[in-house]
């Protein structure tokens, strides 16, 4: 509904001077025939504002003309007719505008509006009709900063508190099970969203009105959906989240049961998610009680993807943080009380991903986090007793290849060495500790040891032949596991060590990948053979071996396709470090030559061995 | 001849007139007509710079004085505002275009006097 207002006899002199203006316009004479298309402009500019005569005459004879009907008695106790009243007192005529659009004056409306609502009693101002208006009107008056200032700054924060807490008192009953005008709580909740809209565009402009003394004000659930609509810097975002989703408190019963009514954290948590630098933010501030995360909310699709930001490495740089740092809070959390319980294991695929972001900081030699080595380990057995973040570690895995370059130091390749071998010893050892419970799990576990494997292989052959990238060889190493690649593989590896002079027969990938569909034994035993050659080869070529003092590389023993329990791993290690022992006794090693070769061996670890040997066996 | 308007229609709903400036019709420019002379021509210009000085002084310019929120306030205010503020703009695009068609003529006057006075030497003395 439109309003006009007016003074009668300024309407009159405006009428008059458009007669006079267009009666000079119609006296021209314009007959060249250089002014033709001048001539049809006037003619239309005639028509456009003589139009307005007609209109001008009926308001100002205030009859029911021209569509200008004369307004009637206002009702104090109308919000729609605030607007109106407005103008009313100001000793203006009113009629209605068949335009509509309120009374066209965006600060002049916002402010009548605010008057009434802040004035008047909230309890009759606010029928499903009169909410509708006021949505409607809201929507224009809080787009514009004139508008905005109109509304929020004369209802201030004491007048918005007030209606948004009546509001959200509303909205709560609403949103019980046994209500049901469901209309009416879309209409208040659209209503909450626009003021919430409003007062961060205005704090934007300038304003004063405070957001967070409003939202700490009011029902947590009806600041989350004023939250939810406003436009914030991700720090603000997740600081006022913070504070209205600590206020309500947790929502999921123990055993993760889903409650029947709607929490703050289902409304923001997929808001705070969409925002990379927010997300880190909100983890930041729960990190004291990361209930304000995982029992938060039943979105756990936003609460992943909260996580996943919040352990980017990039992300966490850039809100000045140390990468990782948050991770080993994180995993304490997780590791005491069960808050994972009734997670679906599809919900915290995020773990493997997190694993995977940062793998040496999850084995217990080494990390850079402050977090014990038991700590660490228990946090990587954590993420791969859950199926769908093992997949996630697996699949993940070759970005590894893309993290670790090529290194040619030997301390530092050694040091490398050491951390994939404690990371593939930490997951072997959450396979042996069962919590990779079931065989097709434990699959998957394989595959990543496999693949982590394949990584110190491409380490070391990268750091042998330096025209070769690392992940390429990985990769090539790692598509042997995959059966149809696997003969490929062996003949490029086999072609790659004759064309590079290596003694020996080339290793057989093709056999390795065979074996390891049978039992990991065998495919760990072969991949760490290929790994010792390759690193005696890499000790030679920097001089860090006598090769006239060393006896013949031990090999593994033949793949054994009826896994009849012959021990090649257990075995292949024991002659190993008897080969490492015995060099060393004759002086073989120097300038980190024994340290390179022994963490190489270490891929193949006694224990490792010990278990491969004997207590898993793969169908 | 007097400018024949259309007809006002009272329709509330009618499309808001687009006052844009159209360039339309400007290859008409200074066509001479088959009596124009440089005499002509010039008459024709000072012609269409009179008027264009008439529209510079229009009192429609002045109508914006009598509008706005001491008289009225509300949407239709409102859309009468912006529709006198684009007329008075066509206005000053009206004025502006006459301007140019008016100097069109003249330097077409300028050249029938020069293809003439060219012609008179190349017949000159023998």
């Amino acid at each position: 509904m439109g309003y006009l207002a007016f003074h009668r006899d300024r309407i009159d002199s405006l009428r008059m001077q458009l007669i006079r203006s267009l009666d000079e316009v119609t006296g021209l004479r314009l007959d060249d025939p250089a002014a033709i298309e001048e001539k049809r402009r006037l003619g239309r500019i005639d028509s456009t504002m003589r139009y307005w005569l007609a209109p001008l005459q009926g308001i100002s004879a205030c009859v029911a003309m021209e569509g200008y009907e004369p307004v009637g008695r206002l009702d104090p106790n109308d919000l729609t007719t605030a607007p109106a009243q407005r103008l009313d007192t100001d000793g203006y005529r009113l009629v209605h505008d068949p335009l509509g659009g309120g009374i066209g004056d965006p600060y002049l409306e916002a402010q009548a509006i605010a008057l009434t609502l802040g004035d008047g009693n909230l309890d009759k101002l606010l029928s499903e009709a009169e909410l509708n208006w006021l949505n409607d009107r809201l929507t224009e008056i809080l787009a514009s900063p004139v508008g905005r200032w109109g509304f929020i700054d004369t209802l201030g924060a004491d007048g918005l508190t007030q209606l948004c807490r009546k509001l959200g008192q509303e909205a709560a009953q609403e949103q019980s099970p046994y209500a049901t005008d469901r209309e009416r709580l879309g209409a208040i909740l659209t209503t909450l969203g626009l003021l919430g809209a409003g007062l961060a565009d205005r704090h934007h402009d300038g304003g004063s009105t405070s957001q967070d003394e409003v939202l700490a004000a009011i029902d947590p659930m009806a600041a989350a959906y004023m939250l939810a609509a406003m436009d914030l810097p991700s720090d603000d975002l997740a600081r006022l989240a913070h504070d209205v989703i600590s206020r309500a408190g947790v929502v999921t019963a123990p055993g993760g049961r889903i409650p029947n009514r709607i929490h703050p954290g289902d409304i923001l948590f997929p808001h705070i998610a969409a925002d990379p630098l927010a997300s880190v933010a909100y983890v930041q501030l729960s990190i004291g009680n990361l209930d304000a995360l995982f029992k938060a909310s039943v979105a756990r699709d936003a609460v992943g993807q909260i996580i996943l930001h919040a352990t980017d490495p990039d992300l966490v740089k850039a809100a000045g943080l140390r990468p990782g740092s948050l991770i080993p809070s994180m995993f304490e959390y997780l590791g005491t009380g069960k808050p994972l319980d009734g997670w679906a294991d599809s919900d915290v695929a995020w773990l493997g991903d997190v694993v995977i972001r940062y793998p040496f900081n999850f084995t217990g030699d080494y990390n850079h986090w402050d977090w014990t080595d038991a700590q660490a380990s228990t946090a990587l057995a954590l993420a791969a007793s859950h199926d769908a973040a093992l997949e996630r570690m697996r699949a993940g895995a070759g970005a590894m290849f893309d993290v670790v370059g090529a290194e040619s130091d030997i301390a530092r390749l050694t040091t490398l060495l050491h951390d994939i071998a404690g990371f593939q010893i930490d997951l072997l050892d959450a396979i042996r500790d069962g919590v990779i419970g079931d065989a097709k799990a434990a699959q998957k576990g394989w595959d990543l040891a496999w693949l982590v494997a394949g990584l110190a292989i491409g380490v070391v052959a990268g750091a042998l032949l330096p025209e070769l990238e690392v992940g390429a060889i990985a990769g090539l190493v790692v598509e042997g596991s995959v059966g149809a690649g696997a003969g490929a593989a062996t003949t490029a590896v086999q072609t790659w060590w004759r064309e590079h002079h290596l003694p020996g027969t080339p290793p057989d990938i093709a056999a390795a990948a065979r074996g390891a569909s049978e039992t990991m034994d065998d495919t760990i035993t072969a991949q760490t053979g290929l790994l010792m050659r390759l690193t005696l080869e890499l000790a030679k070529s920097k001089g860090l071996v006598d090769p006239q003092k060393l006896d013949p590389l031990p090999v593994p023993m033949p793949l054994d396709p009826q896994h009849s329990g012959n021990c090649s791993g257990k075995k292949y290690a024991e002659q190993v470090y008897d080969w490492l022992a015995q060099g060393r006794s004759n002086g073989a090693f120097k300038d980190g030559g024994y340290a390179l070769l022994a963490t190489a061996a270490s891929l193949q670890s006694e224990s490792a061995a010990h278990l491969l040997c004997h207590d898993i066996v793969l169908g | 001849m007097s400018i024949a308007l259309p007809q006002v229609t009272s329709d509330l709903a009618r499309p808001r007139s687009d006052c844009r400036t159209d360039s339309g019709g400007a290859h008409l420019r200074g066509v001479p007509t088959p009596t124009d002379t440089p005499e002509r021509l010039r008459q024709r210009a000072t012609a269409l710079r009179r008027t264009a000085s008439i529209l510079d002084t229009s009192p429609l310019r002045q109508t914006r004085l009598y509008s706005g929120a001491d008289t009225w306030i509300g949407p239709s205010a409102n859309r009468f505002d912006e529709e006198l503020r684009r007329s008075v703009s066509e206005l000053d695009g009206v004025s502006h275009d006459l301007n140019s068609a008016a100097r069109q003529l003249e330097l077409r006057a300028v050249a029938l006097e020069s293809a003439a006075r060219a012609a008179s030497l190349a017949g000159g003395p023998r």
